[in-house]
């Protein structure tokens, strides 16, 4: 296990355990006790992601993470159920947004499905970018370097002009989801035009993979 | 899922003592191995004299209620994780070795909420050599 293991989009198994009840008030109620990369693996399968609880691209991250945090359940020592841990979601007690949420853009979806995303190349001809084409969303006019999972493709020679039309002809037929990590700070400088490459997202069509 | 290259080092020094990287990160799913983290939780060999809920065996006093501190519940058809925490231990001396009385739940952890820790560089190799 080391650190080149842990990139954007990386499967682990995370082992939590809670701290003490003086550490829970204060916010800071989970401490990582292992981490376990699982090889082969990415979040973009189907099946290892639960899509009732991610964040959408609709209405802005602030605004879904103050409702998170005010939800109110079975709690009984504090007055909301994520109390315990809101320092680990959002460091500080401002608006600022710090959290890095994952954000899920089902293209099938009534509200996301009408659309003009557009899959470029990166000048550098490493990377693919999307351009996000979509009116009422955050993400209108942004653009996102795609990760490309390792094992998306059986092929090695796979070449990225290729997946290029592949992903462009999915996203065209909303046959493909879009799952962003949500990085405030890179959303800004890339408003600002500072930076080109902003966010990560990667894309999981919604039928077998291609040999 | 781990969402960022665990490659932001602590500015302040880049010695071995101090330094640290930010994990961010985001549960998909909550598995079913909850371990076997209780409250209350003395080691059996400790000084009988600061040994308040079990005895020099390791079995709990009669009066003494073990609890487990997270429990695996299904809300809306998703698994997610309910929390105790535990009250300091009430001898000084084992504040920070042992577990007083657990409380009740404190929160709730489900999949999709974005959440952020420390790794100390002491103990990361350790974490991620043995994991």
């Amino acid at each position: 296990m080391t650190e080149e293991m842990l990139k954007p989009f990386s499967l682990a198994l995370i082992g939590v355990v809670v701290r003490s009840n003086e550490q829970c008030g204060r916010g800071y109620g989970i401490s990582i006790k292992s981490i376990k990369h699982v090889k082969d693996m990415h979040c973009g399968m189907s099946g290892v992601y639960d899509k009732k609880w991610v964040y959408s691209e609709k209405v802005d991250i602030n605004t879904q993470t103050l409702d998170l945090l005010s939800k109110a359940t079975r709690c009984k020592m504090y007055e909301n159920h994520l109390s315990f841990v809101a320092k680990l979601i959002r460091g500080s007690a401002d608006d600022k947004v710090s959290e890095r949420p994952v954000v899920y853009v089902d293209l099938k979806a009534d509200a996301s499905k009408n659309h003009s995303h557009k899959i470029h190349m990166h000048p550098s001809n490493q990377t693919l970018e999307l351009e996000f084409v979509c009116d009422g969303s955050i993400y209108n006019g942004k653009r996102f370097r795609i990760t490309i999972p390792p094992t998306s493709f059986t092929l090695e020679e796979t070449g990225l002009s290729w997946t290029q039309s592949y992903y462009q002809w999915c996203v065209d037929l909303n046959m493909a989801d879009i799952v962003i990590i949500h990085d405030e700070f890179q959303v800004q400088k890339f408003s600002e035009g500072v930076s080109t490459a902003a966010l990560f997202p990667t894309k999981s069509p919604s039928f077998p993979r291609t040999t | 899922m781990v969402t960022n290259d665990v490659s932001r080092m602590s500015k302040i020094s880049r010695d071995k003592e101090s330094a640290y990287t930010i994990i961010n990160y985001v549960p998909h799913k909550i598995m079913d191995n909850i371990g076997f983290h209780k409250a209350p939780y003395e080691k059996a060999e400790g000084n009988a004299k600061q040994m308040i809920y079990f005895d020099k065996k390791g079995k709990l006093v009669p009066g003494t209620l073990s609890s487990a501190l997270t429990n695996a519940v299904m809300v809306n058809g998703t698994k997610c994780l309910d929390w105790k925490t535990w009250n300091p231990h009430p001898c000084p001396m084992m504040k920070n070795k042992w577990r007083g009385t657990p409380t009740y739940v404190v929160g709730t952890l489900c999949p999709g909420v974005p959440l952020s820790n420390f790794l100390f560089d002491e103990q990361k190799d350790n974490i991620m050599s043995t994991a």
